[in-house]
């Protein structure tokens, strides 16, 4: 085999090499030429091997940037990165009179994965840097959905990037084999390609090893190659569910999903209705989900082995009639989370008060909650609050929000 | 289903808070008609307008990139696993993949 690995032997040399997301390719352009950037920084984001990193590296060179990257194999402490990123900057180089001058770019790959105690203070360094920045900073990452990649949103540009399509990956992978001089059977990258799930990088590899050798690929010699499970999100698992043809498709979308089982049995219970028009139909599905989430209970922190009849129960109340099936718009992340969300500020305020009237009254916050607090509020509704807000140590604020209290 | 243009296509009277909607998730509006402005949030887009229609499936024509010709995604063998099944994104048609006609070549056929 040779020694060059066909992924970095084949990385696009300028923009127009990298193959598929046409859109976020665009867009990142514009937004690397624009000279009056909205936000400082752009996260490119979408899953591993469809050519985030190979687009920037494509565009530094069609472009003439200096890239000072950060990936995931340094440690991206906030003194780390303050000592990296922060003199690239803010700073400017000696040439800059030269002709060959190249301006810096910041690339901070998988920044989802800027966490933990070994990254403490990573993000929050991000931000500051870009904030404070007089060059373009780029992000990729895999996943941001998480709470701590927060931030970010604020300050970054966001740009999603799909999985490549499969007959993309083929005519990839055909260009390949021309340049390697391989005869490939079409039957054989069609497998391999659909085998990859959109993943370009590890098509090619499969591609190198089962042809790399010996210059020829046929259909069974890829009988060898394990079948790839790719991780689904929360929209894709419940469009998946929701559009499955049969159970048995239903639980292997289920089997691949990453996604909690407790989210995504209250969206499931949001779904419903708008999946199921008939109301015997609805009222099968919402029987199954009960179940479902009677055996989410019973698994608590180590009966693991439920989790199955958890995914089958998920699955039927998704498939009780897929010929039914009409599109609709999927309702994520659940209403009750949301409703969690935007109540915050008023759960807050309440459990201050109830501490503070549970102080003074020698009773929990609970109690106070429930026992105390609708006295209060007929007392303080009767213009008497003068005395007793004073005695319980409440701000105005406090005393206005039990006033227009409608129920605990 | 509706087969819409990615580049202008018109919708029934929505009221506010789906106009708002449709712009928040990418769509912008051009004199008479819709386009979609930003891909980030493709797949919702596509469910809102669906919800708009009365639930009618929502497709949009795929352009190929090598020959540059319009094609639906129902001729595609591959359509069953794709992700981005109906969504506006290019790809290849079914007649250049089995000619195996390359992107590179078609560009410098064009050129002479």
């Amino acid at each position: 085999m040779s020694e060059d690995l066909w992924v970095e032997k084949y990385r696009p040399k300028k923009m127009s090499d990298v193959i598929g997301n046409e859109q976020a390719k665009a867009a990142f352009t514009e937004w690397l030429k624009s000279k009056t950037r909205r936000k400082k920084a752009v996260l490119l984001h979408g899953p591993p091997g469809i050519g985030k990193t190979a687009l920037i590296n494509a565009a530094a060179k069609d472009h003439s940037y200096r890239i000072v990257e950060m990936n995931a194999s340094d440690t991206r402490t906030e003194s780390t990165i303050n000592k990296i990123a922060l003199p690239a900057t803010t700073s400017f180089a000696l040439d800059e009179f030269s002709a060959d001058r190249k301006e810096n770019l910041l690339f901070l790959d998988e920044v989802d994965g800027v966490f933990g105690n070994q990254d403490k203070g990573g993000i929050t360094a991000i931000v500051k840097i870009i904030e404070e920045s007089k060059i373009p900073i780029i992000l990729a990452a895999n996943n941001v959905e998480n709470q701590k990649l927060r931030p970010l949103k604020k300050v970054c540009e966001y740009i999603r990037f799909q999985q490549i399509r499969t007959p993309l990956i083929i005519m990839a992978l055909q260009k390949i084999c021309r340049g390697e001089h391989v005869k490939a059977e079409f039957e054989a990258l069609e497998k391999i390609a659909e085998n990859s799930q959109g993943d370009l990088r590890s098509a090619i590899n499969d591609l190198q090893r089962l042809a790399g050798d010996k210059h020829h690929l046929i259909l069974q010699d890829t009988l060898v190659l394990s079948s790839r499970n790719k991780d689904v999100d929360i929209y894709e698992t419940l469009k998946g569910v929701f559009l499955a043809k049969s159970f048995v498709k239903a639980l292997n979308i289920l089997n691949r999903s990453r996604v909690d089982f407790d989210e995504l049995l209250l969206s499931m219970s949001d779904n419903i209705p708008n999946r199921y028009q008939n109301s015997i139909e609805l009222g099968r599905a919402y029987d199954l989900v009960s179940r479902a989430d009677v055996f989410t209970g019973r698994i608590a922190r180590e009966n693991w082995n439920l989790l199955k009849y958890v995914s089958s129960y998920i699955a039927e109340a998704a498939t009780v009639n897929p010929q039914s099936y009409k599109q609709f718009e999927l309702i994520t992340p659940p209403i009750r989370i949301i409703k969690l969300f935007w109540t915050r500020g008023k759960r807050t305020t309440l459990d201050n008060i109830c501490a503070k009237i549970g102080h003074r009254c020698h009773i929990s916050k609970s109690t106070a909650k429930e026992d105390v607090i609708p006295y209060i509020k007929a007392i303080m509704q009767q213009e008497k609050s003068d005395p007793l807000a004073v005695w319980l140590n409440l701000e105005a604020e406090e005393v206005e929000y039990i006033k227009k209290m409608d129920k605990i | 289903m509706v087969v819409l243009n990615k580049k202008g296509f018109k919708l029934p009277y929505i009221d506010r808070e789906k106009f708002i909607l449709l712009m928040r998730l990418g769509c912008d509006r051009n004199q008479s008609s819709f386009y979609i402005k930003n891909y980030n949030n493709i797949n919702r887009l596509v469910d809102t307008i669906s919800g708009i229609l009365d639930g009618e499936k929502v497709t949009f024509l795929q352009n190929c990139l090598t020959c540059g010709k319009d094609f639906a995604c129902s001729d595609c063998k591959y359509c069953d696993l794709c992700t981005t099944r109906d969504l506006p994104f290019q790809c290849i048609c079914p007649q250049c993949l089995k000619d195996g006609t390359s992107i590179d070549e078609n560009a410098e056929n064009n050129d002479l």
